[in-house]
């Protein structure tokens, strides 16, 4: 097996029953099924479940995949950003952890602090999003797959994914907004 | 195109407009050299950065997914229906369940002679075992 063999090639390979083919896709993109799902799910903890769902079912459906319809990626993007969907729809999903912690140790220029607070403030706010505005967001800026790629990892028209996008990138910019001036509000009262 | 409707299109595909869709950028690269395009995009290009930011997936993480994966798939095929090579000779194809089996144990030993003690499994080590068991050659995983 050629070290650069296309994904597409793998896939083919996996449908017969190959698992060196199989680890080969892994060991690409694991990494990439694994960062979407956290985004798109909010916890990293469902996010190691669902990208191994997600190979589960890459191994299991690899027959299905056409290549001339779609790129491995993208097929990938699909089965993970669904799975994450119908992961952050149940109830009981766990804690919302994408904005992670801030680790207690030397002081560091405010400079640095203000850019961190502001990425946790975005990050909140994106992990508040609805699902699939998430999920417009997470691929078109962190993935950085332009409208049509998204658009045909979500199975949504171009015009319908614009629209996730600017409603998403709308309402992020409003909760930041909202949070300035609470914390503003805060500080103007002292 | 009017600022009005640069704005909106900032907006929505943020301040970068070689990211926009490819129709309207030609017009769009006009605008965004004017001083009002300028700073719509700027203004729209910070929130870029913060929407961009992306988790940390270290290697040992994806390959414990990995090989749950694989754990999962060797757990749902039954003993002795791995696949026989085609260019195995009929009357020779029995062997190749208990030859799998017996490489895995060689394995097994091996590994627990050779390799320090760790609370977690070495993944690596452990995809090798799967490999191995599955008819792959450890070469393939480019393992140190």
């Amino acid at each position: 097996m050629a070290e650069d063999e296309a994904d597409e090639a793998l896939v083919g390979r996996v449908a017969g029953g190959d698992r060196r083919a199989f680890g080969r896709l892994m060991e690409r993109h694991m990494g990439l099924a694994i960062r979407v799902a956290q985004k798109v799910a909010g916890s990293a903890a469902d996010a190691d479940d669902i990208a191994q769902e997600a190979f589960l079912r890459v191994w299991t459906r690899a027959g299905s995949f056409d290549p001339a319809r779609a790129r491995f990626t993208t097929w990938l993007y699909r089965i993970v950003v669904n799975l994450a969907i119908d992961q952050r729809r149940r109830p009981a999903h766990a804690e919302i952890d994408a904005a992670g912690e801030i680790a207690a140790s030397d002081p560091e220029p405010l400079g640095v602090l203000v850019a961190r607070e502001e990425r946790r403030a975005v990050d909140t706010a994106v992990a508040a999003l609805p699902a699939r505005q998430r999920a417009a967001v997470v691929l078109f800026h962190m993935e950085g797959l332009s409208g049509r790629e998204a658009a045909a990892a979500m199975e949504i028209s171009e015009k319908a994914f614009e629209s996730l996008l600017i409603r998403g990138r709308a309402a992020v910019k409003a909760a930041c907004r909202a949070r300035e001036e609470t914390v503003g509000g805060a500080r103007d009262d002292r | 195109m009017t600022i009005d409707e640069f704005r909106r299109l900032a907006e929505t595909w943020g301040g970068d407009v070689e990211r926009w869709p490819e129709p309207l950028r030609a017009e769009a690269r006009a605008l965004a050299r004017s001083p009002g395009g300028t700073a719509v995009l700027a203004a729209e290009r910070r929130l870029d950065l913060a929407l961009g930011d992306t988790p940390v997936v270290t290697r040992r993480r994806a390959d414990d997914v990995a090989f749950r994966v694989l754990q999962q798939i060797a757990d749902a095929t039954p003993r002795g229906r791995e696949r026989v090579p085609a260019t195995l000779p009929s009357r020779l194809r029995w062997l190749f369940p208990a030859a799998s089996l017996a490489a895995s144990v060689l394995l097994g030993v091996s590994l627990a002679v050779e390799l320090p003690f760790s609370a977690a499994p070495p993944a690596a080590a452990t995809i090798l075992a799967m490999t191995v068991d599955s008819g792959s050659m450890a070469s393939d995983w480019g393992l140190p």
